[in-house]
């Protein structure tokens, strides 16, 4: 485990990744002990005030502290998208894995579902849902990866049918171990980079659609803060109120970026065998 | 050892493989390509047969068939006096261990996640304690001549020849009767053949093991051998005792290989 994470901090991507993705994970599980005000106390005295040493991050249109909703947003906007992300890759993993695995019918059956989902563009379906069903967390969760397993089934699908013809397969077969154990511990280990690229990929896209649909009002809906119901409120001033939306998609951008950096590390670790 | 006489070991009787040619967009549908055509030979216990040919021949056809791999269009295998067919299918896994195939490519042969010890102890039965899977393990590497400090490294950070060792030891750990040899020495060198060579000796005669050597190289093939199967276009041309086969070749193409190889006909 040490020898793992000596591993990880090497890594450039991993290291980059870890530090811009530490302090936000922090800010959003520690966020009662770090942020300075309540993130719903409406202080009419302080409307609209640009960043100052006072409100670091400025206020918004009824006074909140923004740095204090940002830190508080971001354990709603990444509680979601981990979630949905975790769900979404679990479910893409296993129905992949079968599906290539067992192939034949369960294949052709796992592979229609695949289609019928990837016909439905992703934020339409996810918008329409949310527009039909009431809004929150739970919610936001399973519509998310309800409409995310997919690309995950069909890269982990294809990359079962190319493990499952090589020699250790075939050795593993030969030794008389059967299917299930062959698929857990010949197949799925040698999936994680697989896997790995497309959940920091899926987290990077979570994370926006979470962000837009709090934007459009169908997520997380006000007084309680995420970073697209923050993002939201910038439209009102873009140019007078610039720090709003400035900001939380500036926070937007990065922790993507920061996801993407740790995953295309892990993804070389793994590749090189080092995890 | 020439033991010729009782019931033979390894039988396979007239077999067929053959597969699909041509794909979707192809003019040429449902044309199959014939691999292996109507081979029939016998191995007894304890004896090696060399399977030799050019490639393309259908050896590794063969092998393939044999371990269950391929399905055979036509003809039986039988081991031990039981069909082995369908060795693929779930009821027969219980006998599958004890036919075990040696890769040509070692490396790829060997999982890249998981450790050698682990590689090797993974044909032990389950129920066994963990304490007794490692003292088997190392035991068994220390048979084919694997340091047991190398239990806990993986297959990148071996040579090819302990690449070749950890496939034998793992081969031995489920307590295979017939190793099937594909082109086991054509990736090493010639120090590696040799101790190679001498290993699959010394394991020959101490655990009455039976070897289906699958070669192109009659040079490596007659130190081991006792029985020699020459193949061409899939169909088998020569078969018999290997020092009858190379002293006095019956076909121009075995005259070839045997030329080829060096080896003067007596």
């Amino acid at each position: 485990m040490n020898r793992t994470f000596k591993s990880i901090l090497k890594n450039r991507n991993c290291r980059w990744g870890l530090i811009i993705l530490v302090p936000v994970i922090l800010a959003g599980t520690l966020g009662v002990y770090i942020a300075p005000y309540d993130p719903v106390y409406q202080n009419l005295d302080q409307i609209l005030k640009s960043p100052s040493l006072k409100h670091l991050f400025g206020t918004d249109f009824y006074g909140r502290d923004l740095f204090s909703r940002l830190i508080y947003g971001s354990r709603i906007t990444l509680g979601i998208s981990l979630s949905a992300t975790l769900l979404a890759i679990l479910g893409g993993t296993l129905l992949g894995l079968t599906a290539g695995f067992l192939r034949g019918w369960t294949d052709r059956i796992i592979m229609r579902f695949v289609d019928v989902f990837m016909g439905f563009p992703r934020l339409f379906a996810v918008l329409l849902i949310a527009g039909f069903c009431k809004s929150g967390f739970v919610t936001t969760v399973i519509v998310l990866a309800l409409f995310s397993w997919m690309e995950t089934a069909r890269l982990v699908r294809s990359e079962t049918l190319a493990i499952r013809e090589t020699l250790y397969v075939k050795a593993a077969t030969a030794l008389g171990l059967n299917k299930w154990r062959i698929a857990r511990t010949y197949i799925f280990p040698n999936l994680l980079g697989t896997v790995i690229t497309s959940a920091t990929l899926l987290l990077g896209t979570l994370i926006i659609i979470e962000s837009s649909l709090s934007f459009l009002g169908l997520g997380t809906t006000e007084p309680t803060a995420s970073w697209g119901t923050i993002l939201s409120q910038g439209r009102i001033d873009p140019v007078g109120a610039w720090w709003i939306a400035t900001i939380a998609g500036l926070l937007i951008v990065i922790t993507v970026i920061g996801f993407n950096l740790l995953g295309d590390g892990l993804k070389q670790l793994h590749d090189e065998s080092k995890l | 050892m020439n033991n010729d006489t009782g019931k033979p070991f390894l039988k396979v009787s007239n077999l067929v493989v053959d597969y699909a040619r041509g794909g979707f967009f192809s003019r040429r549908k449902n044309v199959r390509f014939v691999a292996v055509d109507n081979v029939t030979f016998s191995v007894m216990q304890s004896q090696t047969l060399a399977i030799v040919g050019q490639s393309g021949s259908g050896k590794t056809s063969l092998a393939m068939a044999i371990l269950g791999f391929v399905q055979p269009a036509g003809g039986t295998i039988e081991f031990a006096g039981s069909d082995i067919r369908n060795l693929t299918a779930s009821k027969s896994r219980p006998e599958r261990p004890r036919i075990q195939p040696i890769f040509q490519d070692c490396g790829a042969a060997l999982n890249p996640q998981m450790t050698i010890g682990r590689a090797i102890s993974d044909g032990l039965p389950v129920s066994l304690p963990s304490s007794r899977q490692k003292s088997q393990v190392l035991e068994l590497m220390s048979r084919v001549g694997l340091p047991g400090d190398l239990f806990q490294a993986y297959p990148r950070q071996l040579s090819g020849g302990q690449k070749q060792r950890v496939c034998l030891a793992r081969a031995l750990a489920v307590g295979a009767e017939c190793l099937i040899l594909d082109e086991p020495f054509s990736a090493q060198d010639l120090s590696v053949q040799a101790q190679l060579m001498l290993l699959l000796r010394e394991l020959k005669s101490g655990l009455d093991l039976t070897y289906l050597l699958i070669s192109h190289d009659l040079t490596t093939v007659r130190l081991l051998a006792d029985k020699i199967l020459v193949m061409r276009g899939g169909k088998m041309i020569e078969f018999g005792d290997i020092a009858e086969i190379l002293s006095a070749p019956q076909t121009d193409y075995t005259k070839e290989l045997v030329r080829q190889a060096g080896i003067l006909p007596q």
